[in-house]
């Protein structure tokens, strides 16, 4: 359509205030002008309010003595060290509950997804029942419900629930053994490389083989036999150079082995609970949507059930499970600032809170904090949308 | 000659049938069965028990709880307090009518053939709030102010929600519609609000309103904390709104109907 040349009937041009095009400059420009405008306001208050305030701009802070103690750090930290250094041990307490949430909550989320489809009654139900009551409650109750009603209740230290002498449960966390490596540690990490290659090798090798003959071979469990047995193999050859060091009580509290503070269990155990109940209705959905024909035909051409989930089920039902899938995974991240109301030590809660809190500094913090979860939330979604766009249906 | 149409074998009709079809049809559904009905007796038993059976309900103090089960007696002596927060108890009758109304907008809703059923809907969208925003706070034709700082409990959720709600539907619609429009700067403005505000948690849009916001307003306009948290609600619930009214819109508006509905307006 070649608008602006349009003629009426008559013969005449139309005004210009039904020009599209013209229409369309003057929209945008008063758009652009209007935003420029405002954001010029909000600096210029900003920065005048900031003067009469004796507050002053500019990341000089993150240079500055902290002063605070922090409960749980990933990388070595003290109170001498600067408020740059707080940022990396809160964003690094946000991956890690993160990471861990993804992975619990996928797992979880499966397994109740499938569960819900399950010819079992009884399974059914209970999976129902989970997500119905899980995914209706507010996330922030559950922390709390898991750190105040669960965890806190836990028996002191010298009570603590233990497992065989090496797991220690109480209220001030799970303590568990820590392995150091021995020199000959190298050999047995080369074997588990290698297993991993072979484990390649060899599934790449049947693929071959069975476009070819048409023979199957069971690559999958040969595969996960050589990843496992080979360092493990090693291990023992080269005299089990792994030290254990086990927790033990001394006066109030453990020392040695590591362990995994309440506030972090707490956290972990709420937001992959309630993040997998959204991912089991996912997952359901994803699973109903493969038409049952698809089911039919695989069965009418002789493949086995478990083929037939593998091959024809999982690949389609990814389809339709990867995008929401992305965007709960997006909100754990984003509900892991929820840390913030049980004291453990997250981005929002170290970063946000304490040191927001010492140094004035609102604008350049919450500038940083809200860039850093932009920044993971466009990762995380970049990098499933590249796996989407590979598992997605190609259209020729 | 036909014979006689039999019923079912026995074990595949009744509470027997239903049992081993969808309880004990296989080996592992057998197992599945057994382990989950023992995790749920061994549970459910003592949680009944706890939330029930030993649970105090009636007496006059704490003192009062057996400390066996549940107290649940402070749920209703404090009952007021959890949905009227400190809000003065003679001025409770305000609220009361706001929840009077709310049912009477929504309720019908859910009534199929409820008479002026939308025009009830209308009022819950126009004059519900409007009568909200002039009762709860009062200061008006002779009623006595209450700040929004001794607001608190339910009353103050749904005022939250509500109000968060109503505002960000517009904002929404503005935004999905900007989204998909054919002007690229319009459409550029759009996508960068949605997507920031999307991904950033709501502490901290919820932080930067009430810590930002009055650095960024001029001197001597400043919002009261309760408006400070509605702002950055609604800002965030908009992006939210705005991404489900565009997936409205890209289910329904395809090409061929847009062209339709063009061909039939011109």
């Amino acid at each position: 359509m070649n608008e602006s040349n349009m003629t009426l009937s008559n013969g005449a041009r139309p005004k210009p205030w039904n020009n599209p095009k013209i229409r369309m400059f003057v929209f945008q420009t008063l758009a652009l002008g209007t935003v420029f405008w405002f954001g010029w306001t909000l600096f210029h208050n900003t920065l005048s309010n900031m003067e009469s305030r004796g507050i002053s701009t500019g990341f000089g802070f993150l240079d500055e003595t902290a002063g605070f103690g922090i409960i749980m750090t990933l990388i070595p930290y003290d109170s001498t060290m600067t408020y740059g250094r707080t940022f990396f041990v809160g964003l690094l307490n946000t991956l890690l509950v993160s990471a861990m949430g993804v992975v619990a909550a996928t797992i979880i989320g499966f397994v109740v997804g499938i569960a819900r489809l399950s010819s079992n009654w009884l399974i059914a139900k209970l999976a129902l029942v989970y997500i119905e009551t899980i995914r209706n409650i507010p996330l922030l109750l559950q922390i709390f419900f898991w750190y105040f009603a669960v965890l806190q209740t836990l028996p002191s230290p010298r009570q603590s629930l233990d497992v065989a002498d090496m797991f220690f449960l109480s209220n001030r966390g799970l303590y568990f053994p820590t392995a150091s490596a021995e020199p000959g540690f190298g050999w047995v990490m080369a074997a588990l490389i290698a297993g991993i290659a072979a484990a390649v090798f060899v599934h790449r090798w049947a693929k071959r083989r069975q476009l070819r003959t048409g023979q199957l071979f069971p690559a999958l469990r040969v595969g996960t036999l050589l990843i496992l047995a080979l360092p493990l193999l090693m291990f023992m050859l080269v005299g089990r150079p792994l030290i254990w060091e086990m927790p033990s009580l001394t006066g109030f509290n453990f020392t040695g082995g590591a362990s995994i503070l309440p506030e972090l269990a707490a956290l972990w155990i709420a937001l992959s609970l309630y993040t997998a109940s959204f991912i089991a209705e996912i997952v359901r959905s994803g699973i109903l949507a493969v038409d049952r024909g698809q089911t039919e035909a695989a069965s009418a051409l002789g493949l086995k059930s478990s083929f037939t989930l593998r091959l024809v089920i999982i690949p389609q039902a990814m389809r339709v499970i990867i995008p929401p899938l992305t965007s709960q995974y997006l909100n754990l991240v984003k509900n892991s600032s929820l840390a913030t109301a049980i004291a453990y030590p997250d981005l929002v809660s170290v970063f946000m809170g304490t040191t927001l809190n010492q140094t004035g500094q609102a604008v350049e913090v919450v500038a940083i904090t809200m860039a850093v979860y932009l920044t993971i939330s466009l990762i995380i979604s970049g990098l499933m949308n590249i796996y989407n766009r590979a598992v997605a249906l190609q259209e020729r | 000659m036909s014979l006689p149409s039999e019923l079912p074998p026995r074990q595949d009709i009744g509470v027997t049938g239903w049992m081993r079809k969808n309880l004990f049809s296989t080996w592992y559904n057998i197992v599945l069965t057994l382990v989950a009905a023992y995790l749920v007796i061994t549970s459910a038993g003592p949680l009944l028990n706890w939330v029930i059976i030993e649970a105090t309900f009636t007496g006059e103090s704490a003192a009062d709880c057996s400390g066996e089960g549940a107290c649940w007696l402070f749920v209703g002596q404090r009952l007021n307090f959890f949905i009227y927060g400190f809000y003065p108890d003679t001025l409770q009758w305000r609220v009361d009518i706001m929840f009077g109304l709310l049912a009477v907008a929504f309720i019908p809703q859910f009534i199929e053939r409820f008479p002026r059923r939308k025009w009830f809907g209308v009022f819950g969208l126009t004059g519900l709030p409007l009568i909200g925003y002039i009762l709860i706070p009062g200061g008006w034709f002779g009623l006595e102010e209450v700040q929004s700082s001794r607001w608190g409990g339910l009353m103050l959720t749904l005022i939250l929600a509500y109000v968060g709600i109503l505002a960000a539907l517009p904002i929404g619609i503005v935004l999905a519609l900007g989204r998909r429009s054919d002007m690229p700067i319009i459409r550029g403005m759009c996508v960068v609000f949605i997507e920031v505000w999307r991904a950033v948690p709501l502490i901290t849009v919820l932080f930067m309103a009430s810590v930002m916001l009055p650095l960024f307003l001029p001197d001597g306009v400043n919002f009261e904390k309760l408006m400070r948290a509605l702002i950055g609600i609604t800002l965030w619930q908009s992006a939210y709104m705005a991404e489900v009214v565009r997936g409205g819109v890209l289910g329904t508006f395809r090409p061929n109907v847009t062209l339709i509905a063009t061909a039939l307006a011109s």
